[in-house]
């Protein structure tokens, strides 16, 4: 018991229940939870029960039997000597007050497992569904200790409640002291559990106002979207100086020009979020952090983070596990305009960072794009999206590979007018002059391209910049801005001797682009072999490899390559080596060309060799790597028709040394910010090989996008962003839900190949794909990190407070994973919902239905038991597990005579007919 | 030194070479997978392509990764 008591004058209750009303508003309570509630049952024959003392009654000790009416009854917490409730608590979130013996829950520890509602005999303790607590009444002891008296008594319309100090109501019993006893104010609390950051409740509100459709005046609706840009880059921390001002300005003017009163008010709420919270924007700005939180909490899942262009990788995986592959496509193209070239190209940088990955094998993210892509093409679902109105500007882009190509399909989107110039007489960069057929066929590259065309962007090919066209003449033509990605097509030479002499077809060393290109472009005399019977390769990248298999499938008979080191520091990638190996290529590791040997050199003539030495790794002073150094008197010759060189390519500045104030690095790339893909020139942006040196199809998609934004930003004078931009959450998918067992068996499919005959000879695709039922098996692997974001709450709660210790999930951890498995979920777990109340990100849940309690992560079932129903009105009280659990903490404190199951509503009606017996004494 | 894809690798200083951008400086500390080494030479002066957890994906000069 406490100190206190609350005496309820039964004659002069009139059932107003204004006691229940007001204990709800003072405790913010939502509908459900009742701390004090009036119960009205009639007539019961029940058991006469002693003076107060939870033991003698859970002992069943009766003083007789007689008729009781339940009428009218307050019930509220008795406050328990020995609280059952603190005995079960497994956080020690349920406290006694030493002085006054209040019973209360701490917010700040209750882990939500619901284990004191189960144990209180009485149905004192409740749930609060809102913040995923327990509640209780606590005699409102923040107003105790103020001197006031609870929320209930002030306002009980009948003055039948009467609070005070339980000695002068019953004199002996109690003989603490009611010292006054000041309660410390719960600040922390406060934040955790009633603050919003009004960054991210802006962003949700403007994401809500824009969904509607109702902001149709288009000026205003660009400036909202104009706003919710700029505050995304706050929430994100890249935001920059100017970032508010122009916030505040574009607010006006939706105000001011507005022509509607959806608008006025749009731009009336917007610029009251900014002036009211205005220091918290600052913050955002200052700091780069969110003090609630929140505006970290949509962090994106990790694989989305490491695409360079941002793709919602969980979510189109998602859309194709339910086989919505055109919805997939839409999603992708969000981001990237060639799905279906990604699909068989991409280098994915994903896959390294999928969390799958650290428990078996990552999801086959890249190559579910392509399937879905080819299917949505075949249902002629592949659509662009509707553009947005011209906006009466023009950008020109130089050069129509992936980075061109996205740039100008995103800006053309915006509603720019676009003009693509390419050297060449068709569009696609290195992925139609580098990548070789039997990997990228075509027709893919076709398809996507033609997107573009459908969408009006205007290719002039055969059009070389520096030389058809100039800077100059192109603004005098009305372009505004300008975006170079021209790529990295010049090869590094040899420099061996030999290498430059002429033969009949060229130079004596053919350089690997070379070759891919004229065989991509058929610009070759297919009547002679070309390049030759036996050729040899120097290098041992992926561009060695792609020039080494393309000789193969020119028929050629010995496939040589020559590289300087060993196999375990071959920079191309294992597998295509692999395959190449089968294929027939052979490797001559810790080889050195030092001259190219023919005959009649200079006379129109033939190579016969490639002289080599022998090199021995030897690690050099002061550095942890091992270099080649060629062994003396090793000397030896490779006979071959032709030498390909293929060590790496670099971008040829020429076309653009008629703009001198563009910037170069040390590494003869052009220069221009990561962020906002500027260069040294205003006006002018770059992106792709040309910035970056030889990399990836998906980086200089990433990079065209960025340099779509920035040029957006820059033709409309919106700041730009700081920090690289955040990938965008492009849909909130429904998980798919299967068993824990099942997925976790599911095994990436292997990838099937074309026969190696086959392959040997022609220029067929080589990888042939996954069938029908193993994509969408593949993509259900997803974990859906986009909703659980590995905070690893879940696993604290029930090894650190539940002590049950049944979620092993050692993927959670990226630096140290460990072991994974989910069968132990399924052995031990006891269903309490610690983990589900606990989650903030909802990704954890924990559901009833047909009459089973399941625990599911992400759709993940982890568990799923047998409900156990209350004995007396059916409600569900749990499964069996939680409630021995339950009985098991109980067992420390008191021994339950009566093994009946009651819910907390029939316990409170229980504990009404008790106190109607106990009462009867001052009735 | 020659980095292999798939390598963990942390951002444990700033470059002082111009592949090194201002907004770096706030990945120093960070972990993250290499998921493009330079494919062509296996330079060690190239820019190799690191995914950083919770960050993104960049270029970044060798001389401030080290292998965790
Ligand atoms: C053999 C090889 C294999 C590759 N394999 C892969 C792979 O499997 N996966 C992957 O992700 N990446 C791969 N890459 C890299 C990838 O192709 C490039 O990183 C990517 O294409 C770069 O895109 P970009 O738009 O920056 O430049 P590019 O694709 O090179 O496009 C530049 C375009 O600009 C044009 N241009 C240049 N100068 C001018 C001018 N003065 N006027 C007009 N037009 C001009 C060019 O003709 C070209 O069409 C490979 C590269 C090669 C060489
Ligand atoms: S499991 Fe799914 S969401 Fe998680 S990283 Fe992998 S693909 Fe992305
Ligand atoms: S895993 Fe089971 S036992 Fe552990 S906290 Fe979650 S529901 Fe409770």
């Amino acid at each position: 018991m406490s100190n206190y008591y609350l005496f309820q004058d039964r004659k002069k209750c009139i059932g107003c229940h204004s006691c229940e009303v007001q204990c709800e508003s003072y405790k913010s309570l939502p509908s459900g939870p009742k701390l004090c509630q009036i119960v009205q049952d009639g007539p019961h024959v029940i058991d006469d029960l002693p003076m107060i003392s939870d033991v003698r009654f859970a002992q069943g000790i009766t003083h007789g039997r007689s008729v009781h009416d339940i009428k009218h009854i307050l019930m509220s917490c008795f406050h328990c000597e020995t609280p059952w409730c603190v005995a079960a608590c497994p956080a020690g979130a349920m406290k006694k007050r030493p002085l006054d013996g209040i019973v209360y829950v701490d917010p700040l520890l209750c882990i939500g497992c619901k284990t004191c509602i189960a144990a209180c005999p009485w149905g004192s303790v409740q749930w609060n569904p809102e913040k995923r607590q327990a509640v209780k009444c606590d005699f409102c002891m923040d107003r105790i200790d103020r001197g006031l008296k609870p929320a209930c008594v002030t306002v009980c319309t009948s003055h039948c409640l009467e609070f005070g100090a339980i000695e002068q109501k019953m004199p002996g019993l109690r003989k603490k002291s009611l010292a006054h006893i000041s309660a410390p104010k719960d600040v922390k609390a406060e934040i955790l559990l009633e603050k919003r950051c009004p960054v991210n409740a802006a962003i949700t509100e403007i994401e809500r106002i824009l969904d509607t459709g109702n902001l149709i005046d288009p000026k205003s609706r660009r400036r909202t979207e104009k706003i919710l840009e700029l505050m995304q880059d706050v929430a994100w921390g890249r935001a920059g100086s100017d970032h508010l001002q122009s916030m505040e300005s574009f607010a006006q003017k939706i105000i001011k020009e507005g022509p509607d009163d959806i608008s006025i008010k749009t731009g009336q709420f917007l610029e009251l979020t900014l002036t009211e919270h205005h220091e918290v924007f600052v913050s955002h700005l200052q700091t780069n952090n969110c003090a609630t939180g929140e505006c970290v909490k949509i962090a994106p899942a990790p694989c989305q983070m490491a695409c360079p262009a941002g793709i919602d990788i969980p979510t189109y995986v998602t859309l194709i596990g339910m086989g919505r592959d055109a919805e997939a496509i839409e999603v992708i193209r969000k981001d990237n305009p060639f799905p279906w070239v990604c699909g068989l190209v991409c280098t994915r940088p994903c896959e390294f960072m999928c969390v799958r990955g650290r428990i078996d094998q990552p999801v086959s993210i890249k190559y579910l794009k392509a399937f879905a892509a080819e299917k949505a093409m075949l249902e002629g679902r592949y659509v662009n999206p509707p553009k947005k109105p011209d906006k009466g500007q023009n950008v020109c882009i130089i050069g129509a590979g992936p980075a061109g190509m996205s740039a100008a399909y995103y800006l053309s989107l915006m509603g720019y007018g676009i003009r693509v110039i390419e050297a060449l007489p068709t569009a696609g960069g290195m992925m139609l002059l580098g990548i070789p057929r039997y990997r990228l066929p075509c027709r893919i590259i076709d398809l996507e391209v033609t997107m573009l065309e459908e969408l009006g962007v205007d290719f002039r090919f055969n059009t070389n910049f520096g030389k058809d066209v100039s800077l100059d003449s192109l603004k005098a033509e009305g372009f505004e801005a300008f975006f170079f990605a021209i790529g990295a097509h010049k090869s590094f030479d040899l420099n061996i001797p030999g290498e430059t002499a002429q033969i009949l077809n060229g130079p004596q060393a053919i350089q690997a682009i070379d070759l891919l290109r004229r065989v991509a472009l058929g610009d070759w005399d297919q009547n002679i072999k070309w390049p030759g019977e036996r050729v040899v390769i120097v290098g041992g990248g992926n561009v060695a490899i792609d020039a080494a298999r393309t000789c193969l499938r020119l028929g050629c008979k010995d496939v040589r390559m020559a590289y300087r080191r060993t196999r375990s520091e071959m920079p191309a990638d294992v597998e295509e080596v692999e395959q190449a190996e089968e294929e027939g290529v052979q490797i001559s590791f810790l080889t050195i060309p030092v001259a190219i040997i023919g005959t009649g050199i200079g006379q129109n003539d033939r190579i016969t060799g490639i002289r080599c030495v022998r090199a021995e790794l030897i690690a050099q002073e002061g550095g942890s790597r091992k270099i080649p150094v060629p062994i003396e008197g090793s000397e030896y010759l490779i006979e071959t028709d032709a030498v390909i060189s293929a060590i790496g390519q670099q971008v040829d500045q020429d076309c653009l040394s008629s703009i001198p104030k563009l910037k170069w690095t040390r590494r003869n790339t052009l220069f221009a910010s990561n962020v906002n893909m500027k260069t040294s020139v205003p006006g002018i942006f770059a992106a792709g090989d040309a910035v970056s040196g030889p990399a990836t199809v998906i980086e200089a998609i990433g990079g065209g996008k960025r340099a779509a934004d920035a040029i957006d930003r820059y033709l409309s004078n919106t700041p730009q962003p700081r920090m690289p931009p955040v990938p965008v959450r492009r849909g909130r998918i429904d998980w798919i839900e299967m068993s824990a067992k099942v997925k976790m068996a599911l095994q990436r499919p292997v990838m099937s190949l074309l026969p190696i005959d086959r392959r040997r000879k022609t220029f067929q695709q080589v990888e042939t794909g996954y069938p029908e039922q193993n994509v969408r098996e593949e993509a259900a692997r997803c974990l859906r990190c986009d909703i659980c974001f590995r905070c690893g709450r879940c696993v604290e709660i029930c090894r650190d407070k539940m002590k049950v210790e049944a979620l092993k999930m050692g993927y959670l951890d990226f630096d140290r994973p460990g072991p994974t498995d989910f069968s132990v979920a399924e052995r031990r777990c006891i269903l309490c919902g610690a983990c589900a109340a606990n989650c903030p990100s909802g990704a954890m849940r924990m559901e009833d239905s047909s009459g089973e309690r399941v625990l599911s992560l992400c759709g993940m079932i982890l568990n799923r038991q047998k409900l156990i129903h209350c004995e007396s009105c059916g409600a569900v009280m749990g499964t069996a597990g939680y409630l021995e659990y339950i009985r098991n903490k109980h067992q420390s404190v008191i021994q339950v005579a009566d093994p009946r199951t009651h819910c907390y509503i029939c316990a409170r009606k229980t504990m009404a007919i008790y106190t109607a017996s106990r009462l009867r004494q001052y009735d | 030194m020659g980095f292999r894809k798939g390598q963990k690798v942390e951002i444990y200083k700033k470059s002082a070479d111009d592949g090194w951008e201002s907004f770096m400086d706030a990945y120093v500390g960070t972990h993250g997978i290499i998921t493009d080494p330079d494919t062509a030479i296996n330079d060690s002066d190239a820019l190799v392509e690191v995914s950083l957890v919770g960050k993104g994906t960049f270029r970044f000069p060798q001389d401030c990764l080290r292998c965790i």
